[in-house]
């Protein structure tokens, strides 16, 4: 190698990961968590070498204003750039595997930790306990009294990847599982989880997770009239997209006792959260966190490093996206 | 029952019980989550028909001293009274018909539910998001990052009287390994894959510590100083068991030195004091005892007992009797 690689970074990464591409080229690191503009991320990789990103869009467009790069290590993969212009370009596109395996789980742990802190009331608890109000000792039976898992019907409303991720951790609770899916899920079924109509699922679940895509078609499908069949003793989880859930309705059924509790990873207007759930006790608003991982997240970025230092040693990087470009690099 | 019985209860009870009890009787109620004091207990079992307690202490000379009562109702299933007294009193002993067994899954549901709130930082993430520090899509990835259970050793100190099976149980559909360290190792439990280990290894070795209830007459902490020293720094400890159980001194240490990463607890040594630095790190999150706070199960079973009472006052029997 006649000169060090120069390389963006152009996202907040572990930073072991950035102490690892320092080591092997000059570094321009934007250590933010919200990614340049267009502009701004063009200008700053004129004359790199590589680019580090984590989830700007590449467009063929983008890859016509930087004649320099010869590799991007991204995070997601081919969701966020166009390869076939990568590969016109001569660009590497690396990536690391299976991003989506580790999130399912990631996802499906949170909703149940939110069933179980929405239903034992946590927030309250833990403001409880620190404002030194735990002096009898016997007190939660009185003022912090929640909803338990045992004998209670967990309903998934959306049977696909997270839903099953979800569902499967059940196996132990005594819990009965039911779904509601347009399509029959073999998986869940030989978990014991029956399929229902929707109405069935509003009205038996005690506590609700919703998994479903965000088309156009699911949006707001979780308004006033759903949360009036819920139990009263419901809790309801979203974890998927803010845009299925009217939230005027959610804070009117939170504040009228329409349904227990409510535990929530995303929003309408993310990051934006509306004043009437903020206002309430029953429900806990976590910032998007289904995915925030601190070994996968390192584990991520450490290969996203490593793909760099392959390229720049003119080795065919390990998570490759476009193999045609393998051949090209001198051996 | 020819006129209105006096019933006494002797605690804060939650659901519709009270008013059911209330349309047919008159109430002597010590209405709080703390006992009464022994001379209001006698004062009110004195006058009383029947009473409704939770786990209250009812010796002979008691029995003697209330004449009039015909059925006690325990919530806790009469540990504390004296039975034989009240036999010979012909005093029928009963508690709702449900028991008292949920409070045991309830233990390992609430174990489940502070290792999961610590590991995800769940009321941590909900303050951040409160005070307006969420401003960008994906900011949890650097400011509330969690870790996952998932592929992850879970290490289950105690529990093979009570709730480590339960536990064990509810672990089977998350992908973990499972460890155990007990002085009397559970076969339950290793029967569900829980590998049984000394207490040091499994602190060597644990993704997660989870404490459930052991001897609760031992003195000196489970986990202390020594133990402490063997944990991974990227470690979480889960406790629903007392709080002598644990060197709360050297957790406090542990936790601001970084030596541990977070630490969820149900109970304290000093009840509503946490010990001094305990309190301030971010990585710890209290319940006030609420492992077994239910409020379906604690409104049935008091509605049970209630019933029960009534039965017996009418001349009936109860559904079920100690």
């Amino acid at each position: 190698m006649a000169d060090k690689w120069k390389v963006l970074v152009s996202r907040h990464l572990p930073e072991q990961a950035i102490d690892k591409l320092r080591q092997h080229f000059d570094v321009e690191w934007h250590a933010d968590y919200k990614n340049l503009t267009r502009d701004e991320l063009i200008a700053r990789a004129q004359g790199k070498d590589a680019l580090c990103i984590y989830s700007d869009n590449l467009d063929a467009a983008f890859f016509d204003a930087v004649p320099t790069v010869k590799m991007v290590s991204c995070h997601w993969g081919a969701r966020q750039l166009d390869i076939e212009a990568a590969t016109k370009h001569g660009v590497m596109v690396a990536a690391p595997p299976n991003q989506y395996g580790w999130i399912v789980d990631g996802v499906a742990e949170l909703v149940w930790g939110l069933m179980v802190a929405v239903g034992r009331r946590f927030r309250e608890s833990d403001a409880f306990a620190r404002a030194g109000k735990m002096e009898q000792s016997e007190a939660s039976t009185k003022f912090l009294l929640g909803e338990g898992l045992s004998g209670r019907t967990l309903g998934l409303w959306g049977g696909g990847r997270i839903g099953l991720a979800v569902g499967k951790r059940a196996a132990g609770f005594d819990m009965k599982v039911i779904y509601h899916d347009l399509q029959e899920s073999p998986a869940l079924e030989a978990l014991g989880a029956k399929r229902v109509d929707l109405d069935t699922l509003l009205k038996t679940s005690d506590y609700l997770s919703l998994s479903i895509p965000p088309v156009e078609s699911n949006r707001r499908v979780v308004g006033a009239a759903e949360f009036k069949k819920m139990k009263p003793t419901a809790i309801f989880i979203n974890t998927a997209r803010g845009m299925s859930v009217d939230e005027d309705a959610l804070v009117d059924a939170l504040k009228n006792g329409t349904i227990f509790g409510a535990g929530l990873d995303v929003y309408e207007k993310e990051p934006e959260i509306h004043p009437g759930l903020k206002a309430l006790d029953n429900v806990i608003l976590m910032p998007h966190t289904g995915g925030s991982l601190r070994e996968q997240r390192t584990w991520a970025a450490n290969l996203m490093a490593d793909n760099i230092i392959a390229a720049s040693r003119g080795e065919t990087p390990p998570n490759l996206l476009n193999p045609e470009l393998a051949a090209r690099q001198p051996a | 029952m020819a006129e209105r019985p006096t019933v006494y209860v002797s605690r804060y009870f939650p659901g519709d019980g009270l008013s059911v009890l209330k349309s047919q009787a008159d109430i002597i109620q010590h209405n709080d989550t703390i006992a009464p004091s022994p001379e209001e207990f006698a004062k009110g079992l004195a006058k009383a028909d029947a009473a409704i307690l939770y786990g209250d202490a009812v010796s002979a000379d008691l029995i003697r001293a209330s004449p009039k009562l015909k059925v006690i109702a325990d919530q806790q299933g009469g540990r504390g009274i004296d039975k034989d007294a009240a036999k010979a009193a012909g005093i029928v002993l009963t508690t709702g018909s449900m028991g008292y067994d949920w409070i045991i899954p309830s233990e390992a549901e609430h174990a489940m539910a502070l290792l999961l709130a610590v590991t995800r930082r769940i009321p941590e993430a909900d303050a951040f998001v409160r005070a307006g520090k969420w401003v960008q899509g994906e900011q949890s990835v650097r400011d509330v990052l969690g870790n996952g259970l998932y592929g992850k050793t879970v290490g289950i100190v105690n529990g093979s009287r009570r709730a480590g099976k339960e536990l064990v149980e509810r672990l089977q559909g998350w992908q973990v390994k499972i460890l155990h360290a007990d002085a009397n190792p559970s076969e339950a439990m290793q029967k569900l894959g829980a590998k049984h280990v000394s207490l040091d290894e499994l602190c060597r070795e644990a993704d997660f510590i989870v404490m459930l209830h052991g001897d609760f007459a031992r003195a000196e902490p489970y986990i202390g100083e020594h133990e402490l020293s063997l944990v991974k720094p990227t470690a979480y400890l889960a406790s629903i068991t007392v709080g002598k159980a644990i060197d709360e001194v050297a957790l406090a240490k542990a936790l601001k030195e970084g030596r541990l990463a977070g630490a969820a607890l149900d109970k304290l040594k000093t009840l509503g004091k946490p010990v001094d630095g305990l309190a301030e790190q971010k990585n710890v999150v209290f319940t006030p005892h609420a492992d077994g706070s239910l409020a379906v199960e604690r409104s049935t079973v008091f509605r049970q007992m209630v019933d029960n009472v009534l039965a017996v006052l009418k001349g009936g029997q109860p559904s079920t009797t100690l």
